[in-house]
């Protein structure tokens, strides 16, 4: 179903599926309530996703949350948020940026060719922006690997950064 | 194969031999050999010119710190390397190797003459020398220096080699795989935690591969090293041979460059690493000095570490009767070794009583001492053939025949690194150096860098900086280890006539530095600079304690009170390629491209960049120039429609209960007046009251807008409000969010836009009653939802669909396709810039310049002055921006109906010297039958209806000063 971008070994880059993301503002004291409209737990831990029935919300900045799921279930959550009692912002960039995930063991060394981060310090479901070569992304570690997510203007910048690390990481 | 290779050698393979060419001659060597050693094997002494002088050179030393033998390096199309040191380029079959800064040959330099005019070209030379005529220096004098005292000759095609970078993360950077570094790394992987080693070398061992008697913990030191490469790899430490740390920065953000294969091809050529460390050790070793005496220059005079090196690591030995020149102990070994390989060795110590043992060794070995003695000259033209020596300078000398002169002035720690990161070095009277002082970044000194003198302590040293317990550490047993003993920097004395070499690599002799100080340089900045001592790529190794020592005998002064010149990056000489890496080419820069770049492609646009993007200029048909398309495409706006990709411009989702409040003090309007389902064009200021960015701001509800910025403002727009909201109006409860990329947007306008769309919008009354000029509305094209804003840029009814990106080609295409049927097409920025001229339409960054107010161009009726608060009003309210004769926006119509160009100066005709102005766009027009331009002008209003001037470099052209308003100034095109 994904497009193959490039395979390294048992390393391989691909097409993430299009899903919905929806950017949730808030301030940090009404956690609790936008959790109960979000319909799971946001995480309270910075750099951190939580998930629940279909979705996942990555704490980007204490203010922040990004909600990804299903794309069929968009307007449901949007939903939930538009008639709040609470003062929030909730903007849908579903098609704001497009994915990559990246699986196998090279995995981190094919980030490591663009990605300033020491990755070691992201667990599973940590997230973070982060820059990929010159361009500004979305990283976010699932159980299977990474997800790279930038705007979707860079997109053959990325492509062609990704394949050239590879190169090198091919080479001996 | 050659009388000078001996049994030994750990670099090289013997069972193979290859071959390149050396200025023409054929050059035979085993793999592992550099071009120095199968030089030397060979018997080859003579590799370069020296900079200045000319003077014939062979190698001083057997590695980085090489001044002399510097090649250019070719090993095929596009890989020409200049500049490279003999003594750490590996030899490769069929590679062409060519000596540097000679003519014609290198045994017959015209150049030389230099050698014998040298009265004439002191130091400073070029500073006194050639300052009269002036105009002399860009056209004569520099390229004749230039061409005489250079280096190699530039490449002159593109390397088609591939460079990479990486990122790495460890615990623990250990820099240098001598002794000392490998006991860290040793220790440091025992401890845990990531360890990375790297180590500019072939191999790892540094030093170590220079002493083949000693064992460390029962082991040779060879089959130690063997083990300790099994160790660390089986703990995982990342060991990066070939691979020179050259940058220290700041936050432990260490920078190497790695020489992943020299042939290059499909690999990977050179790869930087930029290296976050927790901590970095620093084992990076020391630098043999020379000694300063008359001609110490002449081919076959070298290091005796250099020596060493070649003996022990290439089985090389750099001659057959060999004097060697010392002032402390470490010489002995190397001797010992000389002699043990082979060669006759004669032992010239300066010191009246070196230690006994050291004396019984060398008769052990064979080796003659003569004590009390120090070299005072040469002979010999291209190759060394005798030295002299004598007890002191001006003492009955008596000549020895010789082919190599090997000198051992003792060791400078290398403290590169260390100051790099900061940190200072302080003088240790013990160890006669300088070495490691304090520093804030977390690194430490370990080894012969930090005074460390024998194996045992360099060992112990490293082990303990790599968090291992001292009495744990490899125990060295090494019975002729003399160690790097300290020696005093030698002063050579005063009075000299001949050239006694302080930096071989920029030719400086002892004479220039005496000369500096006399002249009155008493900073060693100033006597690096005048001297140009320490300046040439080895960054003076060899050079720059020598040349303090003569500096701060000159002046009567102690080293250390003398001081010692900073280091900078990078350490050694590194690559463009190596610092590019990945960026060059497509990777040099993103290029973004909107959704709908295929669709313009295919229609043959011509694209510009702006900013990163790639947007369609025009879309010329077969034999239309620029013009012509622009003109076509203005008409059709102007008669049909147009379509338009204006997806690059900038937007943002303003949301939350204080939006407007928050809008109102960001922009210059008042965005609260503004009704649910309306749009207003904004202008933001600065601070100081100029223009910064404009756009159409949309309020979706009563909370939430939609704002657009220029293109070329998305991001720092965002910056700025952001910053804004965050810093000073904390407590409004507002949010920002970027949508440039959410949306795409296809503009259409013209007298049959409203036509075009409805036949494509559902659940949208098109009419204007129901969607007025500046509103915004929410419907579907072909199943798609799109927010419609009717807004114009073109003076033409117009509306901008903005579609969700992922669905922009089906909504485009069938767009375009009823744009197509109502007899319109595609237009690019071109002919846009056209289009909204014509109307007077500003620019930001066109017709504003970062000194423009919103009344300069007209616009000061966007301005809310009863607003109590907006950035920038109360710079807006200092007299000067209130000043009448401020520039302001006009239109200039020429009377020759000449087009002008952009930036030319608008004068008054009576007196032409004096600017009025300057034209900010200029463009024919197809609308207007004639070309016309816009301006800044000062108190142009004031001027409209009279007649000034642009100068061209024709010579000045009448123009008549026009309201900016060219085309339908009533506006009634606006709702067609």
């Amino acid at each position: 179903m994904s497009d193959l971008i490039l395979t390294l070994g048992d390393t391989s880059a691909s097409r993430a599926p299009d899903e919905a993301q929806l950017l949730l503002h808030g301030h940090p004291r009404d956690r609790a309530a936008l959790s109960a409209l979000a319909g799971f737990d946001l995480s309270d831990t910075m750099l951190a996703s939580t998930a629940g029935s279909g979705w996942h919300a990555l704490h980007l900045s204490p203010d922040e949350w990004l909600l990804v799921g299903p794309n069929g279930g968009r307007g449901d959550m949007a939903a939930r948020f538009a008639e709040a009692p609470i003062v929030l912002s909730l903007v849908d960039i579903s098609d704001r940026s497009v994915g990559i995930d990246l699986t196998g063991p090279l995995a981190d060394d094919l980030l490591a060719g663009g990605c300033p981060l020491d990755l070691a310090t992201l667990s599973p479901g940590g997230c973070t922006r982060t820059l990929f070569g010159k361009v500004t992304v979305l990283l976010w570690r699932r159980d299977d690997g990474w997800r790279m997510s930038h705007a979707r203007s860079y997109d053959a910048y990325v492509v062609d950064l990704l394949c050239a690390v590879a190169e090198d990481l091919a080479s001996p | 194969m050659s009388v000078f290779r001996t049994a030994g050698g750990d670099a090289i393979d013997r069972s193979r031999t290859i071959s390149f060419s050396f200025d023409g001659t054929r050059i035979e060597g085993h793999p592992g050999d550099t071009i120095a050693s199968a030089l030397l094997a060979n018997g080859v002494h003579l590799m370069g010119r020296s900079f200045k002088y000319h003077r014939p050179r062979g190698v001083l030393g057997a590695g980085t710190e090489e001044p002399n033998a510097l090649v250019g390096v070719t090993r095929g199309p596009g890989r020409f390397e200049p500049n490279q040191r003999a003594t750490l380029v590996p030899i490769t079959d069929g590679m062409v190797v060519e000596s540097q800064n000679r003519s014609p040959s290198l045994a017959r330099d015209i150049g030389a003459v230099n050698d014998l005019l040298s009265a004439f070209i002191p130091a400073g030379f070029y500073y006194k020398t050639f300052m009269w005529p002036r105009s002399f220096w860009a056209k004569v004098y520099e390229p004749v220096i230039r061409r005489a005292a250079g280096l190699g000759r530039p490449p002159e095609v593109t390397d088609p080699d591939r460079y990479a970078q990486r990122w790495a993360h460890c615990e623990t950077l250990v820099v240098g795989a001598g002794p000392a570094g490998l006991a860290a790394a040793l220790a440091a992987a025992d401890a845990g935690g990531r360890v990375i080693l790297c180590d500019e070398g072939e191999t790892i061992g540094g030093r170590l591969r220079d002493m083949p008697r000693a064992t460390i913990d029962g082991l040779t030191a060879g089959k130690w090293i063997v083990q300790a490469r099994t160790r660390l790899e089986n703990a995982g430490v990342r060991l990066l041979t070939r691979t020179t740390a050259y940058h220290y920065g700041i936050g432990n953000l260490v920078t190497l460059a790695q020489r992943c294969t020299d042939a290059g091809g499909a690999r990977t050529r050179e790869r930087q690493w930029m290296v976050r460390a927790g901590r970095v050790i620093i084992a990076i070793g020391s630098i043999e000095r020379p000694i300063v005496f008359p001609n110490n220059d002449r081919p076959g005079v070298m290091l005796a570490s250099a020596a060493a090196g070649f003996l022990h690591r290439y089985g090389v030995l750099v001659g057959r009767h060999i004097v060697i020149a010392t002032q402390h102990d470490s010489a002995y070994r190397t001797a010992i070794d000389l002699a043990g390989a082979g060669a006759a060795v004669t032992l010239v110590d300066r010191r009246a009583r070196p230690a006994a043992d050291l004396g019984e060794a060398c008769s052990a070995a064979g080796v003659t001492v003569i004590t009390g003695h120090i070299p005072i000259d040469t002979r010999g033209r291209l190759r060394v053939s005798k030295v002299a020596i004598a007890p002191a300078p001006d003492a009955a000398h008596r000549w020895l025949p010789c082919d190599a002169l090997l000198m051992a002035g003792g060791w400078t720690p290398s403290v590169h690194l260390h100051s790099q990161s900061g940190g200072k070095v302080a003088w240790d009277a013990q160890s006669a150096a300088f070495l490691p002082g304090t520093t804030l970044a977390a690194q430490v000194s370990a080894g012969t860098c930090r005074g460390r003198v024998t194996l045992a302590d360099c060992l112990a040293d490293g082990w303990t900086a790599g968090g291992g317990n001292g009495a744990s550490a490899p125990a060295a047993d090494d019975r002729t280890d003399t160690g790097m003993s300290p020696a005093e920097p030698d002063a050579h004395p005063e009075g000299a006539r001949r050239k006694a070499f302080v930096d071989f690599q920029n030719d400086v002799t002892a004479k220039d530095i005496r000369l500096a100080v006399r002249e009155g340089f008493r900073s060693v900045e100033h006597l690096k600079r005048y001297t140009t001592n320490g300046m040439a790529t080895d960054q003076g190794r060899t050079s720059n304690i020598n040349a303090l020592a003569i500096a701060a005998q000159a002046m009567g002064q102690t080293i250390p009170g003398t001081g010692l010149t900073t280091f900078r990056a990078p350490y050694s000489p590194t690559t463009f390629g190596t610092m590019t890496g990945f960026t060059r080419g497509r990777l040099f820069d993103p290029v973004r491209t909107t959704p709908m770049h295929a669709r313009a492609v295919a229609a043959g646009a011509v694209f510009e960049d702006v900013g990163q993007w790639k947007r369609a200029r025009f879309f010329p048909r077969p034999g239309e120039d620029m013009h012509a398309a622009t003109a076509r495409e203005c008409i059709s706006v102007r008669e049909a429609v147009g379509l338009f990709d204006a997806s690059t411009l900038g937007k943002i989702e303003v949301v939350g209960p204080d939006a407007a409040a928050f809008l109102d003090l960001l922009y210059a309007g008042r965005l609260s007046t503004l009704a649910v389902g309306r749009c207003r064009y904004a202008l933001m200021l600065r601070e100081d009251g100029f223009i910064a960015d404009d756009g159409v701001i949309a309020r979706l509800a009563t909370d939430r807008f939609h704002v657009t910025t220029t293109s070329g403002g998305a991001a720092s727009v965002l910056n700025v409000m952001e910053d804004f909201r965050q810093t000073e109006w904390p407590d409004l409860r507002v949010w920002l969010t970027s949508t440039t990329e959410q949306w795409a947007v296809a503009g259409v306008t013209g007298p049959r836009a409203r036509n075009v769309l409805a036949a494509l919008v559902e659940g949208v009354d098109l009419s204007s009653d129901a969607f007025p000029h500046m509103a915004v509305r929410q419907g579907r094209i072909a199943g798609v939802p799109v927010r419609i804003f009717r807004v114009s840029f073109t003076g033409e009814t117009g509306y901008e669909i903005n579609v969700p990106a992922r669905h922009a080609l089906p909504v485009w295409d069938a767009v375009a396709a009823a744009v197509a049927a109502a007899g319109g097409g595609l237009y690019g920025t071109e002919a846009a810039h056209v289009l909204r001229a014509e109307k007077g339409y500003i620019i930001v960054g066109q017709e504003t310049d970062g000194t423009a107010t919103p009344d300069d161009v007209g616009l000061g009726k966007m301005v809310a002055a009863t607003k109590p608060d907006f950035v920038g009003k109360r710079s807006l309210m200092r007299a000067a921006m209130r000043d009448p004769d401020r520039k302001q926006l006009v239109a200039l119509l020429t009377a020759d109906r000449s087009l002008l160009d952009e930036g030319t100066q608008v004068v008054d005709p009576a007196s032409p010297r004096q600017s009025l102005g300057h034209v900010s766009s200029t463009y024919p027009s197809v609308t207007l039958g004639r070309p016309f331009a816009l301006a800044m002008v000062h108190g142009g209003r004031s001027l409209l209806g009279t007649k000034l001037a642009v100068a061209t470099a024709a010579g000045p052209v009448a123009v008549d000063v026009v309201d900016p308003v060219l085309y339908d100034p009533s506006g009634a095109r606006l709702d067609v």
